[in-house]
């Protein structure tokens, strides 16, 4: 018998436009020991399944079907009766560690609450005891005293070590992950990822993880379930699903992926459309809009699941014909038209955007009444940089490193605290204000979340029309370049006069990226630009991009967090720490040979969508959290993390400590590093 | 902490007699004490008003310099903040009247916010059913009815009641009135009094506070941390009551204690339409009666209750919160 087996699990929900069919049909095994991931784009039913399981959906949510625990029936139990199994045999950890913690008690009494309710006979202090020791396992340093410490004196990756203590804390049977790391930071994630799988080992527990992420289902899933429209659409172990998927969306969706191990170059494939609606979900195959197999019969009934092998299962009704099928032979990867000027070596082309020495620090005020200052916060701290025409510069850190600092001093075209700003030749410092106003729009920015950046009450219209009616064009010919924009990003001309609502993330995207366009910028600043997309719609945004910046000779700054996306986008990289640019190199030379100890442990905490490349891998995990920006240090910035510190002699160390390393060229051309016992190094 | 309560308290202390000095320059200069005395019978000898508004320090004949001065050297030498132009000392009625209005207020207010903060948490977690529906509207019901109102009509049900039963039960004119021969009547026939004009009270608290919990519960029931206290094997009542409820207290807490503070003269309707002498119906009557030196110490007071209603605000936030107390 499975430890828990779930049977034709049915979620909907109540909603104005009609009942949400948020679960349709999930059925899984899941046994001692083992993970299940549960992989799948947002609205794919992955958490409402998981709190299903739990009893904790909202009430007004019908549910039919399953889910037997060691043989009992969980489903209609009383909220006593789950009480008692929530947090004892199935524990969660949730996504938000910001949010998921109560902010007016110490953690310390938020893990003793966990055991006490299930351990009524146990001591306060014998609770209290064991809560420090857990705190300890998952990796909080000095964890007696810290455990008296509120959530708001934590990190996030250290709230979701405590999140971790909790889940673990009664030896459950079942650890439910729900994104557990997406709110964090690469190299936070790397340790987090590692603490959860202590926790399994610790405990024995089996593990229910939900992800996006690919590369966290390759180096921890044993089993795979695929999740569409609120259907498991394939089924099997994680070795059926990466290497021999069945199903058109998750051969899409694993080869949609940009691969940090992949060298750049050529557009990624990519999987057209979007998830549908589940309130009116279209008849027959929920996938059949956007595969690019689809005939008749695809869209008369919905498929059920077929044996693919033993163990393997796939919704497909061509399914014989898909087996054994490569991504390229089902989705085809659109041409790019490359520009000349790709051909023009970089030292032969205009330099668009040049830093030089930038600074930004902040004055750090303390007292209520009387405001001192008391530190700086060394935002950024003297960078240089250049970009040329028709290039990409990936700016890549953890949270708190100064990329966003860095962007908003380009973007405010003013004269900088101290260094100074050349944009397309005009110094930012010595510029009268028209002369600004006439630069701006050479200088244009798309932002992160494509849900807030445009204005619901305004039509995309007016929208895109705004920042030329600011530089007061004519009406007829604002018109024209409207329509231009629209379809220059893959967008319809009726789509004028909707609102963004109306759109879905990936096209709203869209209509920041034709605002930031229209007018004809040379430089266009990229903050998160696909990060608030969900994988199938990302690759879309990327290639548009990409084409874009070979038909209108842009230069891109972007800022991400992925460093997969970085390296299929970017020409050159520059990996920022604690507002110092501590490694600067063309992309190639940069992934395949970092120098810097941290771009070793930032590339290497990025997990890889292939189990076997995953797997063997040897992680670089960074210890602990980013330090305080505004702490003074004499020496690397770096040293306090730095994991090659350890293998050093006493005497290079002191030199680490004390000497601040200065960006030196290495190897290839134009790779420089700071660091002064940097060593190339291959990380996957 | 407590440096920072003192330095806060200094502040405010500057901010009082800033107040206090501009409240009694104007009315000092607008009221006309003088009239009390007008169209008497008989009528009173000129010089002997003019002798009295000399002793009261409200002749019209001293400039209002040097009776701003006598006022405040008075009031910092012997505390004495002066009488009223009928020569009733205002210490000596404040002195009363605050432990009237003591009494009244703070069972009327700490009766209301506790059941506005019960009724608010739980029609919150009733959201949109019948029993919330009902508090809904019962609230918004009272919040919309001017406090005289109800209390005049609490007025007329307690004397259909006291027919009905044939005995006063209910009391509603004054503090006390004429009482029993038995052992504890003086206690028996202060709760009757109380009895009435606290129930305005704490009705009135009651609604507008608990529609404010409410909405303060809603959001909290909401938050990922009750999700994790569910998680965690808290059953949904103690999940509630322990972590949704306690963090929505902290906004609360604040509210409350500016409350609280403020009532002592905010209780002004109430008090008139039952006739107990409290502070807020000191505050109108002073005015009525051009009681210079009243009016100015009823402003001192009540700006004396806001102080204290901020400082108990900023320490009740410090208590609730360990976000504010730690950093």
């Amino acid at each position: 018998m499975s430890l828990l087996s779930v049977r034709d699990l049915y979620v909907s929900f109540p909603s104005e436009a009609g009942d949400v069919l948020a679960v349709r049909g999930m059925s899984f095994d899941l046994e001692r020991g083992r993970t299940l991931a549960l992989v799948g784009e947002s609205g794919s039913g992955k958490s409402v399944t998981s709190l299903a399981i739990m009893g904790l959906h909202p009430e007004s949510a019908t549910i039919t079907g399953s889910v037997m625990l060691d043989g009992a029936e969980l489903l209609n139990e009383s909220d006593a009766a789950m009480s008692k199994i929530r947090g004892n045999r199935i524990t969660m950890v949730f996504q938000d560690p910001l949010s998921a913690l109560t902010p007016v008690y110490s953690v310390g009494e938020q893990i003793v609450e966990t055991i006490l309710i299930h351990n009524p006979d146990t001591t306060k202090k014998a609770a209290w005891e064991r809560a420090v020791e857990l705190l300890a396992i998952v990796g909080i340093p000095n964890a007696a005293e810290r455990a008296r410490a509120f959530p708001f004196e934590f990190s996030g990756g250290m709230r979701q070590r405590v999140m971790i203590a909790m889940a673990m804390a009664n030896q459950p049977d079942i650890i439910i992950a729900d994104e557990p790391t997406t709110a964090l930071d690469v190299t936070i994630q790397a340790q987090v990822l590692e603490v959860l799988q202590r926790a399994q080992a610790e405990t024995g527990a089996a593990m229910i993880l939900i992800t996006h992420d690919l590369g966290v289902v390759a180096g921890y899933a044993d089993e795979v379930v695929v999740m569409y429209a609120g259907r498991p659409v394939e089924q099997g172990s994680i070795a059926d699903i990466f290497y021999r998927p069945s199903m058109p969306y998750t051969i899409g969706l694993l080869g949609t992926v940009p691969r940090l191990d992949h060298k750049s170059g050529e557009p990624l494939p990519v999987l057209d459309g979007n998830p549908p609606d589940v309130v009116h979900l279209p008849p027959g195959c929920p996938f059949a809009l956007r595969c690019p197999l689809a005939n008749a019969q695809c869209s008369q009934s919905e498929p059920e699941l077929q044996e693919v092998s033993p163990g393997h299962v796939a919704a497909c009704v061509r399914l014989s014909e898909v087996v054994g099928k490569e991504h390229a032979e089902i989705f085809p990867t659109p041409p790019l038209e490359r520009a000349v000027l790709a051909k023009v070596p970089r030292e032969q082309r205009d330099t668009v955007l040049e830093l030089m020495n930038l600074r930004k620090h902040f004055p750090l005020f303390k007292g209520a009444l009387y405001r001192r200052q008391v530190g700086v916060v060394r935002a950024v701290d003297g960078i240089s940089l250049d970009v040329k025409k028709g290039e990409t510069l990936g700016l890549v850190g953890e949270s708190g490193s100064g990329k966003s600092t860095t962007l908003l001093e380009i973007l405010e075209l003013l004269k900088p605290q101290q260094g100074s700003i050349v944009v397309l030749g005009h110094d930012t410092a010595t510029l009268t204000k028209t002369q600004r106003r006439q630069l701006r729009q050479h200088v244009q920015v798309v932002f992160q979340d494509p849900m807030a950046a445009v204005d619901p009450r305004m039509t995309v219209f007016d929208i895109i029309a705004e920042p030329l009616q600011a530089f007061a064009w004519e009406k007829a010919k604002v018109e024209k370049r409207v329509f231009e924009l629209l379809s220059l990003v893959g967008l319809q001309p009726e789509h004028a006069d909707r609102f963004p609502q109306h759109f879905s993330g990936g096209q709203r995207q869209r209509i920041g990226i034709a605002r930031a366009l229209a007018l004809n910028p040379s430089i266009l600043v990229l903050d998160e630009p696909v990060s608030a997309l969900d994988v199938s719609i990302q690759a879309g945004i990327i290639n548009l991009l990409e084409a874009l910046q070979h038909k209108l000779y842009l230069s891109y700054l972007i800022v991400a967090h992925d460093l997969a996306v970085v390296r299929h986008i970017s020409d050159r990289v520059a990996v920022m720490y604690l507002g110092s640019i501590v490694e600067v190199g063309t992309v190639n030379a940069l992934y395949d040979e970092p120098a810097h100890p941290y771009t070793q442990a930032l590339i290497s905490a990025i997990p890889i969508p292939d189990p076997n490349i995953e797997r063997a891998r040897r992680r670089i995990v960074l210890q602990g959290d980013l330090p305080n920006p505004s702490d003074e240090v004499p020496g690397c910035k770096f040293s306090s993390r730095c994991p090659k510190l350890t293998t050093l002699l006493d005497s290079e160390r002191t030199k680490c400590l004390t000497q601040v390393p200065s960006l030196e060229k290495i190897g290839a051309k134009d790779h420089q590093v700071a660091c002064h016992f940097s060593e190339a190094l291959r990380v996957f | 902490m407590t440096k920072y309560v003192i330095k806060r308290s200094l502040n405010y202390l500057v901010l009082l007699f800033v107040a206090c000095s501009f409240a009694y320059l104007l009315a000092a200069s607008f009221l006309n004490p003088y009239s009390v005395y007008f169209g008497r019978q008989p009528p009173v000898d000129p010089d002997v008003i003019e002798s009295i508004m000399r002793e009261c320090n409200l002749s019209n004949q001293v400039s209002l310099w040097e009776r701003y001065t006598t006022w405040l050297t008075k009031i910092v030498t012997d505390w004495d903040w002066g009488c009223s132009p009928l020569q009733v000392s205002v210490n000596e009625q404040i002195g009363m009247r605050v432990w009237v209005s003591l009494r009244l207020v703070l069972i009327g207010t700490l009766g209301g916010v506790i059941i506005g903060v019960l009724v608010g948490a739980w029609t919150a977690t009733r959201q949109y059913r019948i029993p919330d529906r009902v508090y809904t509207f019962l609230s918004l019901l009272i919040i919309c009815t001017p406090s005289f109102v109800l209390g005049i009509m609490l007025q007329i049900l307690a004397t259909k009641a006291n027919n009905a039963l044939g005995v006063r039960v209910f009391e509603f004119v004054g503090e006390k009135g004429p009482m029993g021969d038995y052992p504890l009547a003086e206690l028996v026939d202060r709760l009757q009094h109380l009895l009435l004009p606290t129930i305005v009270l704490i009705l009135l608290t009651a609604a507008s506070l608990s529609r404010v919990q409410r909405n303060l519960m809603l959001d909290s029931l909401g938050a990922d941390y009750v999700r994790t206290a569910r998680a965690k094997g808290l059953p949904k009542s103690k999940a509630v009551m322990k972590h949704a409820l306690r963090t929505a207290l902290i906004p609360t807490g604040t509210y409350v204690a500016f409350t609280v503070a403020t009532m002592f003269v905010g209780a002004t309707y109430t008090e008139r339409v039952f006739s107990f002498p409290g502070m807020g119906q000191y505050g109108v009557d002073t005015i009525l009666a051009m009681d210079v030196n009243g009016i100015v110490a009823t402003t001192a007071f009540a700006g004396v209750c806001v102080v204290c209603g901020a400082i108990l605000a900023d320490i009740v936030v410090a208590i609730l919160d360990p976000r504010v107390r730690l950093s």
